[in-house]
């Protein structure tokens, strides 16, 4: 894909001492051989182990499971597609992928023309102040708008794609303190935007 | 133990079956802005918790594009065999095709590659037709119109020109042969600076001199001057409020050695504004 090409390849990340461990494994010289040679099986353990990550981390981008699960099908297509010039550096496959998704929910999202506003729930009076209440999944996709690209990208890699702080890093070419500040920043904003959401109703 | 690692603490926490109560509980000085993060956290799970399976049709798409790619690369592998079985000798073969790239490239058959690019990073020189911008990886010179339309973070429109040195952009564009041109540039908040700044102080020592600079020779236009200025100091706070260098200061204080040369050498790309820190290192040598 083209925006692929424009990837920064040099990798931000710097390793902490403190960093957790990362989840995912770096691929194996076999595994990457088999995608290469574009083994239908290898192919299918990747989406096993993949797919589900990547819709839920272009949901909680896009708000819509039936694109977001586009979204996801495009990413392994674009993955299929450049397969042959990936090069490994240690580096576990899936911040490759999600780097793919990051763009590709990108392109979706300028594509799509703009919804009408969603009507406000209705029958609720109380303004919404107690977090723990919180069962609205519009509002929570209503919440995440307020934020900025990355932080929303942030909230989706950690908490809709459950990716650890490390594979987060990875995905968005950052350094692991880049990304704790990120996220503090991401929550606080998304709470107050959930505060101010409920406020208005 | 920063806030940021307490609170990434917590979510590893959460992650493993904890409660937030009991998250709180290991972290009293910090439980009020904790119970408000986590929860938000947890919200944002749950919902991502309720999606349903995927559906089997997206394993057939990712099947059909295997079998995509594969067939093309053997269309590719067997069109190169069809040429070596019309009995032309490999020789002539390969210098034909040279001729053919030779004339090709004469006549701008072969167009540089394009891509579409997006950039974000801190302006540094402003010229005709140019513009540098400092980027996390290195000085990037992009072209632009002085006319092209700008934005802010909105996407209400900004009077042409308003691009300072100092200021933080996004820009979008077509990269061709390696050189961005610029489609689009929006405008940042200056908030945005500080912490771009904390993810590269490196980049942003940089960018300091150079607006140093700028504001030494600023002398005409007040209002000008008074926004270059105020970038600056704006940059310098926040360098020196930098996690890096705190975290080099810390550990120079805790006795490692290694960290007060590596914070005398961070100093010194950034003479003004780490003026304190340098007064410090030196009493502490004294000692």
């Amino acid at each position: 894909m083209a925006a692929c090409d424009d990837f920064k390849e040099r990798l931000l990340y710097v390793s902490e001492s403190d960093a957790a461990q990362p989840r995912a494994l770096p691929v194996t010289p076999t595994q990457l051989e088999r995608l290469a040679a574009l083994d239908d099986g290898a192919w299918q353990l990747l989406y096993d182990e993949y797919f589900l990550k990547l819709r839920n981390f272009a949901y909680g981008r896009c708000g819509d499971l039936g694109e977001a699960e586009d979204i996801a099908s495009e990413t392994f297509a674009g993955a299929v597609r450049g397969i042959g010039s990936y090069r490994d550096r240690g580096a576990p496959l899936a911040a490759w992928l999600f780097r793919i998704a990051r763009n590709v929910t990108a392109d979706h999202l300028r594509r799509r023309k703009r919804r009408p506003e969603a009507p406000l729930m209705e029958g609720r009076e109380a303004p919404m102040t107690d977090f723990s209440r919180i069962e609205d999944r519009d509002e929570m996709l209503r919440g995440l708008q307020h934020l900025t690209e990355e932080q929303q990208t942030l909230i989706a890699l950690r908490f809709f794609a459950d990716c650890s702080l490390e594979e987060s890093a990875r995905a968005m070419n950052k350094n692991i303190g880049a990304v704790k500040g990120l996220q503090q920043r991401a929550l606080a904003s998304l709470k107050r935007s959930l505060s101010s959401n409920g406020g208005k109703r | 133990m920063s806030y940021q690692d307490i609170l990434e603490e917590g979510l590893v926490r959460l992650r493993n079956g904890e409660s937030v109560e009991s998250v709180l509980l290991a972290y009293p000085d910090h439980a009020i802005e904790l119970e408000r993060d986590l929860t938000a956290a947890l919200a944002a799970r749950s919902v991502a918790s309720a999606l349903p399976a995927v559906s089997e049709a997206s394993r057939q798409h990712l099947r059909n594009a295997v079998r995509d790619v594969r067939i093309a690369r053997e269309h590719r592998a067997s069109g190169r065999i069809r040429w070596l079985s019309l009995g032309v000798p490999a020789a002539a073969l390969a210098g034909l095709v040279a001729v053919a790239i030779a004339l090709a490239a004469m006549s701008g058959v072969f167009q540089a590659n394009t891509a579409e690019a997006s950039i974000e990073g801190v302006v540094i020189e402003v010229a005709d037709g140019q513009m540098t911008v400092q980027t996390d990886s290195g000085l990037e010179t992009i072209q632009y119109e002085p006319a092209l339309q700008l934005t802010d973070e909105s996407g209400a429109q900004v009077a042409a020109g308003s691009v300072e040195p100092g200021q933080l952009v996004t820009v979008r564009g077509e990269r061709r042969a390696g050189q961005l041109r610029a489609e689009r540039i929006q405008l940042r908040a200056n908030e945005r600076l500080e912490a771009w700044c904390e993810q590269f102080s490196t980049p942003c020592t940089a960018i300091e001199r150079v607006l140093a600079q700028r504001a030494a020779a600023c002398t005409a236009d007040a209002a000008q001057c008074r926004n270059v200025h105020t970038r600056l100091e704006l940059l310098r706070k926040t360098i020196t409020a930098s996690p890096r260098i705190a975290s080099l200061q810390q550990r120079c204080e805790a006795g490692t050695a290694q960290a007060c040369e590596d914070l005398q050498r961070a100093c010194e790309a950034v003479p003004a504004a780490c003026e304190s820190i340098r007064e410090w290192l030196r009493n502490r040598r004294l000692r």
